[in-house]
């Protein structure tokens, strides 16, 4: 397993910033580009998230959370509320409406990069409508406003932002099903000896 | 537990929205009134959902950052991470054993932070544009360059800076200097009871910190001291030095680095008023 660079930053290890900016520089940097309107902000947006990373580095659990999920959501917060912040809206024309793949393999090697729950929440994508995943995608991955969204999709406002919210649920529902399926398919792998806890929410 | 007023479908809903960033002022202000003690779990959960999903739909490639970003970030990171190895003590506690350090304890130890950042940014930068270091049969070997030290310092635009320990100091005190001339862009360091080392195993590193040039500290070449008492050491600059702040000596694997994680800074030389 590969040894987490932010366990190893909370603990003073500063080495390991070398290690955590190969590891996820280009994704913060490409989350931050994809919401920020020019490069000058998005490298300040960079900037900021890393400083957040250092902060929080000791609060990642790996119990709970793969590494790159944890740096996203760092990262995600930090770029909402900076938007939120400066109150500007995404810019329209940089967005791609491509159809959404959710059933593309992009391989063995990614999953290492991005995580387990990363290749759970493409599943899960999938299983929702297409409109729903475009409304997904646009929302989520490139941060664009409802009514963005709307004029893109030729959707009412009300219906992108239930698509959105009610979308992001649906996802998160299926995933605790998959992590549940995951547990459960561990439990029954360690063989009759072992000790079945009782499974309920996650939250 | 929640005990939110709202129905839970459309608490849930605006938690959605948060993760996502899609929120208005007035869905955010309702939100924070109802959970004023802060959020219910499902809020991480929701963001650690988001989050899986812009993974997922990022796909394995990144766009790199770009160096200089990435230097920045690397410098930011030595104001908020703590450094378990830090030893500054020790170099308080040392500065008494440096009688030729003639800079004021309190400038030294800021030069030492400051050029110890540089350094560390320089590492974190992490530009690996060349294959490796040098090669262990390019150190410079500690000789006798008394004659061509003092020729240097009797030339009128030449520095000369004594060593004080850095943040790994040596056990015992190693005194001694650096002598520079930007003019000539050539330089000596002189040491008094270096350790020898073992150049199978590690060799000594010299790194100028330029800012006048760049963030990046200058590989000033690597060598070994092969005798006890007093050697001195031809500087190998490898880029030209404008303007240098300080002088620092690490200790690298064999053939040194391109990118120094400055575990072992023993010795530095701040150049200061």
């Amino acid at each position: 397993m590969t040894e987490s660079v932010l366990t190893r930053i909370a603990s003073g290890d500063r080495t390991a910033v070398d290690d955590c900016l190969d590891r996820y520089g280009g994704l913060v940097w490409s989350l931050a580009k994809r919401w920020v309107g020019n490069v000058d902000d998005a490298e300040d947006a960079v900037q900021d998230i890393f400083v957040e990373l250092w902060q929080q580095a000791g609060r990642f659990d790996p119990a709970v959370a793969g590494e790159a999920t944890f740096v996203a959501m760092i990262a995600r917060r930090r770029l909402i509320d900076r938007r939120r912040k400066q109150s500007r809206t995404p810019v329209m024309e940089t967005i791609s409406v491509e159809p959404v793949d959710a059933n593309a393999d992009h391989g063995t090697e990614e999953i290492l990069v991005r995580g387990e729950e990363a290749a759970q929440a493409k599943e899960c994508l999938g299983k929702l409508s297409p409109t729903q995943q475009q409304v997904l995608t646009l929302s989520v991955h490139h941060g664009a406003s409802h009514a963005s969204i709307a004029g893109k999709l030729s959707l009412p406002l009300g219906t992108v932002k239930s698509y959105a919210r009610r979308g992001l649920i649906q996802l998160r529902d299926c995933m605790r099903l998959s992590a549940d399926a995951v547990d459960a398919a561990g439990l029954v792998a360690s063989g009759p000896s072992a000790n079945v806890a009782p499974t309920g929410s996650r939250s | 537990m929640n005990s939110s007023s709202l129905p839970p479908s459309e608490w849930e809903e605006l938690l959605a929205g948060e993760a996502i960033g899609d929120l208005d002022t007035s869905e955010l202000e309702r939100l924070d009134q109802e959970f004023a003690s802060g959020r219910p779990d499902s809020s991480a959960e929701l963001m650690r959902t988001a989050a899986a999903l812009d993974l997922a739909l990022a796909g394995a490639e990144d766009d790199a950052m770009p160096d200089h970003l990435r230097r920045r970030v690397a410098l930011d990171a030595v104001k908020y991470i703590p450094d378990a190895n830090s030893n500054s003590a020790g170099v308080e506690l040392a500065s008494d054993q440096q009688p030729h350090a003639t800079i004021p304890l309190r400038e030294r130890v800021a030069w030492l932070a400051a050029a110890a950042s540089i350094l560390f940014a320089f590492g974190t930068w992490a530009l690996r544009e060349r294959s490796g270091g040098n090669g262990p049969g390019d150190a410079i070997v500690a000789m006798d360059f008394g004659k061509e030290r003092a020729n240097l310092k009797a030339t009128e635009d030449h520095i000369a800076v004594q060593w004080a320990p850095g943040t790994t100091p040596f056990e015992t005190p190693v005194a001694g200097d650096v002598v520079w001339s930007t003019t000539e862009q050539k330089g000596f360091m002189r040491f008094v009871d270096m350790p020898i080392n073992d150049p199978t195993k590690e060799q000594y590193q010299l790194w100028i910190i330029d800012p006048a040039r760049d963030d990046e500290p200058i590989d000033g070449g690597v060598f070994d001291v092969t005798a006890a008492g007093e050697v001195i050491v031809p500087i190998d600059a490898k880029l030209k030095v404008l303007d240098p702040a300080a002088f620092a000596i690490t200790i690298e694997k064999p053939g040194g680095v391109v990118v120094s994680t400055q575990e072992r800074l023993p010795l530095l030389a701040s150049v200061a008023n």
